[in-house]
């Protein structure tokens, strides 16, 4: 109850949101914007949360795309196993939502406690290097993972609680509750003690130790609950491909992360979100014209980053405030 | 109450800290002086924590602190502002003397409290006023003057609780007018919170004036320690610092 009073504003514009989310599901026939939007959804979260650990924190992870592959992975070969299937029956999705999330957290305390020591460019580059390795793990273990095709031959989604995920209305419903939930909880983690402790971290490293913050303890939940927001992301995207690929857990996954945090704005909570909406409509759009994808989008990407610096929705903000002034 | 003794420290083959034994008694007002390169600031990291002695030991209270972490030695009491002023650029004054304060409470790593509360908003206007900056309370702190942020950066050592406050020269990069007020600033929190107050500092005329205790380093060790009548008498640190022309006040 105190949660809610404090965050009032926070539940009541999430609440609105997702009505606004599922209204559209109800209302648009079309199956674009219901795609569109969930894979807004699932690398939404990528980004929203790979900016938990550079916007708040500041630490800036090139491997933040491995916890995504590793959720959505995990997910996927859960929901394949017959015997996990056989043993649970119709709690298998939540089961298995819950696991890899947990599977996840685990392997990212490990990784974390590794990896949040070093500071900068140190951090970064090993961060990338756990996400090669686990990428050749994904690709060289084919029995387990398929290799470099991917998992397939779908996954199994039994219907729970009289949700059916293989009709898409109930999938993007379900999708779109999952991500704003974890929308909120970033949020709330963003004004909470403890997102202040990681600004303190993050402005000057060395002044939080001399006010008794336990620096790496900070970091390192930081790092994992970053990781298992990503993996939610990951889940997302097996739910909505129906299978897993490696290129989740290839380091341009990530790079493409930071350009949508670059595109929005690091600053803004919700600047990485806008990042994702236009580097994703960016892609479809200049998929349509051209075979070029990639030269198109590396080119907007730098004229935005060169030329509004701050990242798009910061860059407005300032407009509108000088307008006003 | 603060005794070291025997405590050294070397960085490859030069002796930073030689042998140092200093007494800090509770409520005392010290100063630490000596020519560039004789060690201040790496006693003050020893004993704060951010270095590791190679030998001796640092106790607080008879308690034996030598070589703890900076968080247990900063929740034992010790804390310290910097020569550089140390503080974060993003937020905004009131803002980190309220992170400051929630971490002293050990508030700081939970997870879904809001940081904005009425009880911890009303202790750092409180500290505001005792620093008299309450006019700068929503400026972000990059934005305010070198000179506040050095208050500031004492004002985050003092949100702490500190029962010692070590102070690295704190007037360091200001101007006359600006020193003399920081002194007072010092003087006044060093009486109203009852502080055993040791600090580093360059000038003299300020060193002489408002300590009752003076250490002289010189190449790591301790050349002399004493009011301020003994040390300006004292032929050694005339020879070594002071200068013969050094006037007396």
């Amino acid at each position: 109850m105190k949660l809610f009073n404090h965050f009032k504003n926070d539940i009541i514009i999430s609440i609105a949101s997702l009505i606004f989310l599922i209204s559209i599901a109800i209302f648009v026939e079309h199956p674009w914007p219901k795609d569109f939007l969930i894979s807004i959804f699932s690398f939404g979260l990528l980004a929203m949360s790979l900016n938990m650990l550079i916007g708040f924190a500041g630490m800036v992870s090139f491997g933040h795309a491995a916890f995504f592959a590793l959720g959505g992975y995990a997910f996927g070969l859960f929901l394949q196993n017959e015997l996990f299937l056989s043993n649970f029956g119709q709690l298998s999705i939540i089961i298995a939502f819950i696991l890899s999330i947990i599977i996840t957290g685990i392997y990212a305390t490990i990784i974390g406690a590794i990896c949040v020591r070093l500071n900068e460019i140190y951090f970064a580059f090993l961060t990338l290097a756990f996400q090669m390795f686990l990428y050749s793990v994904i690709v060289s273990w084919v029995s387990l993972t398929g290799g470099d095709q991917g998992l397939m031959g779908g996954i199994a989604r039994p219907e729970f609680l009289g949700i059916d995920l293989s009709n898409s209305i109930h999938r993007y419903i379900f999708c779109s509750i999952i991500f704003v939930i974890c929308i909120l909880i970033l949020r709330i983690l963003n004004k909470s003690n403890f997102g202040y402790s990681l600004r303190l971290i993050r402005d000057n490293q060395e002044r939080a130790e001399f006010l008794g913050i336990r620096v790496f303890r900070v970091k390192l939940i930081c790092f994992v609950i970053a990781s298992m927001v990503a993996s939610v992301g990951g889940i997302i995207m097996t739910l909505f491909t129906s299978g897993a690929y490696p290129e989740w857990a290839f380091w341009t996954q990530s790079g493409e992360a930071i350009f949508m945090i670059m595109l929005g704005g690091i600053s803004i909570f919700l600047g990485p979100l806008v990042g994702t909406v236009l580097l994703r409509l960016i892609n479809d759009v200049v998929q349509m014209y051209s075979s070029h994808t990639e030269l198109v989008t590396g080119i907007i990407i730098m004229v935005v980053v060169l030329g509004l610096r701050k990242g798009l929705v910061e860059y407005l903000l300032e407009k509108i405030s000088w307008s006003k002034k | 109450m603060l005794n070291i003794s025997n405590l050294t420290k070397s960085f490859g083959g030069v002796v930073a800290t030689d042998n140092v034994t200093l007494d800090f008694t509770e409520g005392s007002l010290s100063s630490i002086i000596g020519p560039n390169g004789a060690g201040k600031t790496t006693l003050f990291n020893l004993i704060t924590g951010k270095l590791k002695s190679d030998s001796g030991t640092v106790l607080l209270e008879e308690e034996d602190i030598t070589n703890k972490s900076a968080r247990y030695i900063v929740l034992k009491g010790i804390s310290r502002a910097f020569q550089i002023s140390n503080i974060f650029p993003t937020l905004t004054v009131k803002e980190s003397l309220m992170a400051s304060i929630m971490s002293k409470n050990n508030n700081s790593e939970k997870l879904f409290s809001p940081f904005y509360s009425k009880k911890l908003e009303e202790e750092a206007e409180e500290l505001l006023e005792i620093l008299e900056m309450k006019n700068l309370s929503k400026v972000i702190c990059s934005n305010i003057s070198h000179g506040d942020q050095k208050v500031l950066d004492i004002g985050l050592a003092l949100s702490l609780d500190p029962k010692i406050l070590m102070l690295d020269e704190p007037t360091a990069g200001m101007g006359p007018e600006e020193r003399w007020k920081m002194v007072e600033t010092i003087e006044r929190l060093w009486k109203l919170k009852n502080l055993t107050l040791i600090f580093i500092e360059h000038d003299m005329d300020i060193v002489f004036k408002i300590s009752q205790k003076i250490h002289v380093l010189r190449y790591g060790s301790l050349i002399a320690s004493g009011t301020p009548k003994q040390i300006k008498n004292n032929e050694e640190v005339i020879n070594a610092y002071l200068g013969e022309d050094f006037e007396t006040i």
